[in-house]
């Protein structure tokens, strides 16, 4: 008898740690939101949002170039992914891995200047992220220290701005 | 007593399990090697090209399902030599008399990735330089899932290109359906970057029934459109970091454009097996204002099944 209520307990304690991905809390319900310091703007999809810090300017400014001529060659994407893969996971194992073992992949946009410097991002995110304000502050804060290495600087001469699509998976922030 | 509390230990160990594999991604590879002869040449060499397909070294939350993510699809050619002059080329035909060269001779292994392009190829005028570019592009091209599937299409539809370079071309490279010539402006730009596309119109070229030449004016835009979602799709769901050519950063609908993509392809983890088409063609009509030169009529019986296709016929997540 004993036995059959521990056995109860267990799988009743198992599913209910199972489904805290399905009760994951949306924090981005306002269209503004604050952080530590920054405040973002958030933007309603249906199923997606999409954050921004509301000191970006040039999400609505169109490219100074033709995205169809323009070759990406010249800048070190992949490692940058890794680089800010990385950096993301050791941020966040320190301070709270529970947020990062129900994370979904991150898709980003990276608003990257002929140097290299990451000046703006864009966070595209399903609406129920187990992530809050403050986390997206965090990741913020560590993707703007990456340097993308350009390789090419020639191909950007003249150019205002690059803007970067990268999906950062799930397993590799884990 | 004792016995309760051992099966008690057992309870929890069971469930420690059961949470672990739910929550946790552990690493493996499934790799399965498929097999299509072909001959190589007119002597006894024989070639197998493998495909190796990689899968995922996680699971994605999904709800509260965990799906298996692709990775990605391999191709290495395998050469060896045939005992018999007469082996048969594969397929029926009963047995070969191949044999592996052994005892002392390894297997040859080596990039067959002239015979694919071969195989799409009905002329080649560019230099010697860019015609190996042109190799490693087109190998890069088929060892994504999707554009492997691409090619597979082309080859099947015995879809062939005139390959040249042309400096006077207006973009990197360009597709012309009405002499099949893939041109590039310069051995710069002979990069799988820019085979991309044009190798995806070649495709809708034998794809649609009278080829692509007749949307040269209304239903440019559709065929345009397809073949830049097709990018996105690729970039977004197989992990291509780049630009985004849909609905391009600018536009006021950029990040509903993304936040679609995201819906469509499941968080970006498999491609669409069904495509809202209402929602498709909503995103062209922002795709013409972003790019004029494409601001044609739009053919609203056109839908994108070159590219459902495509994904269709693939080893894709979908």
């Amino acid at each position: 008898m004993k036995t059959r209520s521990c056995f109860i307990f267990l799988v009743v304690i198992t599913v209910l740690l199972r489904s805290t991905v399905l009760f994951a809390q949306n924090n981005f319900t306002k269209s503004k939101v604050k952080a530590k310091v920054a405040i973002y703007n958030v933007m309603d999809y249906g199923q997606h949002i999409v954050i921004k810090n509301e000191g970006n300017i040039l999400y609505n400014r169109k490219p100074n170039y033709k995205s169809n001529e323009l070759s990406m060659s010249g800048l070190d994407l992949a490692v940058g992914q890794l680089e800010i893969s990385k950096m993301i996971k050791n941020a966040f194992k320190s301070k709270n891995i529970s947020v990062l073992n129900t994370i979904p992949n991150l898709a980003l946009t990276l608003i990257v200047l002929p140097t290299g410097q990451i000046k703006e991002i864009s966070f595209y995110l399903p609406k129920n992220i187990n992530l809050n304000s403050e986390d997206i502050e965090v990741i913020e804060k560590i993707v703007k220290k990456i340097q993308i290495k350009v390789l090419k600087p020639e191909l950007y001469i003249n150019i205002d701005f690059i803007p970067i699509s990268m999906v950062l998976r799930s397993r590799d922030l884990r | 007593m004792k016995k309760l509390r051992h099966r008690y230990w057992i309870l929890i160990v069971v469930c420690i399990f059961i949470l672990s594999c739910a929550e946790n991604p552990e690493n493996f590879n499934r790799e399965s090697i498929n097999y299509s002869n072909f001959r190589s040449g007119s002597g006894d060499l024989i070639c197998k090209n493998i495909e190796i397909d990689w899968w995922s070294v996680g699971c994605t939350q999904n709800g509260d399902d965990c799906t298996w993510t692709f990775l990605y699809t391999e191709y290495k050619s395998e050469c060896y030599y045939s005992s018999s002059t007469a082996a048969p080329s594969g397929g029926s035909g009963g047995g070969t008399n191949d044999s592996r060269v052994s005892g002392g001779s390894s297997p040859i292994v080596s990039s067959q990735s002239n015979s694919k392009l071969d195989k799409i190829t009905i002329s080649n005028t560019m230099p010697l330089s860019s015609k190996t570019e042109l190799r490693e592009a087109l190998n890069d091209f088929i060892a994504n899932c999707l554009q492997s599937s691409v090619y597979e299409q082309i080859v099947i539809g015995g879809i062939k290109f005139n390959f040249k370079i042309n400096a006077s071309n207006p973009g990197p490279a360009s597709y012309n359906p009405n002499n099949r010539a893939l041109t590039f402006k310069s051995a710069s730009t002979v990069t799988e970057e820019f085979l991309r596309e044009e190798l995806f119109h070649g495709y809708q070229d034998g794809f649609y029934l009278g080829g692509i030449a007749q949307y040269s004016n209304a239903g440019k835009s559709n065929i345009e459109f397809e073949a830049k979602l097709f990018k996105d799709l690729i970039g977004y769901v197989s992990g291509y970091p780049g630009q985004v050519f849909g609905v391009p950063y600018g536009n006021p609908l950029h990040d509903e454009y993304v936040s679609w993509i995201s819906t469509i392809t499941n968080g970006f983890t498999k491609f669409p097996s069904i495509l809202p088409i209402d929602k498709y063609f909503y995103f062209l009509d922002a795709f013409k204002q972003s790019y004029t030169e494409y601001n044609t009529t739009t053919i609203n019986s056109l839908y994108p099944d070159a590219l459902m296709n495509a994904i269709k016929s693939s080893k894709c997540p979908k």
